[in-house]
């Protein structure tokens, strides 16, 4: 591995994205989180992450409106997944143009296989 | 006499006696016939032989010859030279024929009355055929405004059928009816009154020009009164002078209907009610307005029926649709509550197999991230089970199975204690709890935790800015205890004011903010259980005020 891997966390939940940062720094990623679609739009040209876990149902700015936003920076961009508590998951995923999708609660595995799927290659 | 002067004459006089349209004939100066033509005896029907010699009153009827009119006749033409007039004639058999009469007083070179020509035309004919045009004209006229009228009836019974046919509720539809057939009979009253519940008496339903009686709710039991006698003859009744007795219902007495006629309501035969109408003043009622009202009647009677379906399949509809939103309501519910109850589950699963990890690969965590980890389980694990108690407290609330577990307790210590667990949750936000010393109140200790705790909840999750949170407890008068909930955060929008203590309604729903959406519900609930009051107030300056009022409840003053 020649860089850091580096994964946006976008979620309300204080809990949720402390539990994914701590699974994801053991594993040696370096993680950067944000609460609303604002924040993470306002890290993402800093912090140049090899993908994003958004999560959908935020106040401020949810993910339907930051996948919006996301569509217009410049490419290229690291893909999206989705997690989201929602039933339809997989419905939200393609309606923000997500590459895959986590439905919560989900298992730490899941999470670390989807992450080294989409993160490593970017 | 010169032969051709001769000739000319003779001409003349067979001209004159063989003319068949006229009668012509000469009267000397006294009025006896001197001659006879053809037409003469045709009209007349006597022969020259008969007539000649007698005098013309014979033509005319007895009545005239004893006012003198053939005299009268010969004396005008004397005097005017000629007398002209039609009149009545007698034939020798006695008929009679309309005669067209011309009588011209013949004078000699001197001057001297010599005589009378008389020419008579039979106008009989004609005089038939102008009385029988006249008669046509007559019939015409009469059958023209017979139409005219039936017409006029037909208008009447369309515009009653029109309003029938529309859409309207029962009540529109039916005082749309009065308002026509009152015009349409011209009477001062119209009423409609409908079989009751009990099938045994009738009430009046709608009325013009008798409205009290609706609104008095008088109730006419079946064959007794004018309309219970409709009722039971099922027959249209006529009272055309209205005596003490025939009528029960105190709005026609006090009234002083003179004039009543009604009709049965009929549907395919069943009996809906009755239909009358009635006038200030004595009225005949003919048959025509008899038959105008039962067939109105029938036209009311399908109407009030549609009407009643047509109201009963709203009623169902309105049922059905708010069957339909409850279910939506649910629906989303489930779907809310889900998505809230995955939030903490996603945590404590992924802590907890984050933690078997380390252990299975030996790793050693450093104690202050190991710490972090289990109050952070603990903290979802009690959020999942305040979840599922607000859960659980709705149905049962819906269910009507609250109950209080009630004991006099001190609320300084009981709130501040709620206060100080919400500081943990936010360090955003300052919370000031002022109370006094010591309030004794008989409360459910834990329901009236629960009601601070989603008071402040709320007044966290919606001052996302952080600030001040002010929570008040005062005795608001002997016997009632108020606590405030007061932030200063986003407010309730005016227009949601009024549903936000409504069972899974959020203000906020477009902001994803997270909660079930019960809390209020559940708060409210609980404070009236306890005989109190919870109430949002929009203060000036932003931001909500939430006041709760308890009455401090039995038991207080023993404890003291």
């Amino acid at each position: 591995m020649t860089e850091t891997r580096r994964v946006l966390v976008v979620d309300d939940d204080d809990s949720i994205r402390e539990m994914i940062e701590l699974a994801l720094r053991s594993e040696g990623y370096e993680v950067v989180t944000a609460p609303d679609g604002a924040a993470a739009l306002a890290l993402l040209p800093r912090m140049h992450p090899q993908l994003v876990l958004l999560d959908m149902k935020m106040p401020l700015m949810d993910g339907w409106e930051f996948a919006r936003r996301y569509r217009q920076l410049p490419d290229p961009k690291p893909p999206i997944v989705v997690l989201t508590a929602a039933q339809d998951a997989a419905r939200r995923a393609s309606e923000v143009g997500a590459t895959a999708y986590l439905a919560k609660p989900f298992a730490i595995d899941q999470l670390l296989d989807l992450v080294q799927r989409y993160g490593s290659g970017a | 006499m010169q032969p051709a002067a001769q000739q000319r004459d003779d001409l003349f006089r067979l001209l004159v006696t063989s003319v068949r349209d006229y009668a012509i004939f000469l009267l000397d100066p006294t009025g006896h016939i001197m001659s006879w033509n053809e037409g003469a005896q045709r009209i007349k029907g006597y022969t020259a032989t008969e007539i000649v010699g007698k005098h013309f009153s014979i033509f005319y009827p007895p009545r005239e010859i004893r006012q003198g009119k053939p005299e009268y006749e010969l004396r005008v033409a004397t005097d005017a030279g000629c007398y002209e007039e039609k009149g009545w004639r007698l034939r020798k058999d006695g008929s009679r024929f309309w005669a067209n009469v011309v009588i011209t007083a013949l004078r000699d070179a001197a001057g001297q009355l010599v005589g009378f020509a008389k020419v008579t035309r039979d106008l009989t004919e004609r005089k038939q055929a102008e009385e029988e045009r006249g008669r046509l004209l007559a019939l015409e006229r009469e059958a023209r405004s017979a139409a005219e009228s039936t017409l006029d009836q037909l208008r009447a019974i369309q515009s009653v059928t029109e309003v029938a046919l529309t859409h309207l509720s029962l009540d529109d539809l039916l005082q749309g009816l009065l308002d026509r057939i009152s015009e349409a009979l011209a009477v001062d009253t119209v009423a409609v009154l409908l079989f009751a519940d009990d099938q045994r008496s009738l009430i009046p339903r709608a009325a013009k020009g008798i409205e009290e009686e609706v609104q008095q709710g008088v109730r006419i039991p079946i064959g007794r009164g004018f309309a219970g006698r409709i009722a039971a003859e099922r027959r249209a009744v006529v009272l055309e002078d209205v005596q003490h007795g025939d009528v029960l219902n105190p709005v026609l007495i006090e009234k002083r209907i003179r004039s009543l006629l009604g009709v049965p309501l009929l549907v395919e035969g069943r009996l809906i009610g009755v239909l009358h109408v009635g006038t200030l003043y004595p009225r005949h009622f003919s048959e025509t307005d008899v038959s105008f009202l039962e067939v109105v009647a029938d036209r009311v009677a399908i109407a009030i029926d549609h009407a009643r379906l047509y109201d009963a399949a709203r009623v169902a509809r309105r049922a059905a649709e708010q069957a339909d939103e409850a279910v939506r309501l649910r629906d989303e519910f489930v779907s809310v509550a889900a998505h809230e109850l995955k939030t903490p589950v996603t945590s404590l699963r992924g802590f907890a197999e984050l933690l078997l990890r380390f252990s299975e690969r030996g790793e050693q965590l450093n104690p202050e991230r190991y710490r972090r980890i289990l109050q952070a389980i603990q903290r979802e694990s009690e959020r999942l089970s305040r979840l599922i108690t607000q859960l659980l407290d709705t149905t049962r609330l819906d269910a009507g199975r609250l109950v209080l577990d009630r004991h006099v307790e001190d609320l300084t210590p009981l709130l501040g204690g709620i206060v100080e667990q919400a500081r943990a949750q936010s360090d955003q936000h300052e919370l000031v709890f002022t109370a006094p010393p010591a309030l004794l109140a008989s409360v459910d200790a834990l329901r009236l935790e629960q009601v601070l705790q989603n008071l402040l909840d709320n007044a966290i999750k919606y001052s996302p800015n952080g600030g001040s949170i002010d929570i008040d407890l005062a005795q608001l008068s002997p016997g009632l205890v108020q606590l405030t909930v007061r932030d200063r955060g986003i407010g309730v929008p005016p227009d949601e004011q009024a549903r936000i203590f409504e069972r899974f309604h959020q203000a906020h729903a477009a902001s994803h903010r997270s909660g079930l959406g019960l809390g209020l519900y559940v708060s409210r609930q609980i404070v009236e259980a306890h005989d109190g009051q919870l109430r949002f107030e929009a203060p000036e300056d932003g931001g909500s005020r939430f006041v709760v009022e308890l009455p401090t409840g039995a038991g207080v003053e023993a404890a003291r």
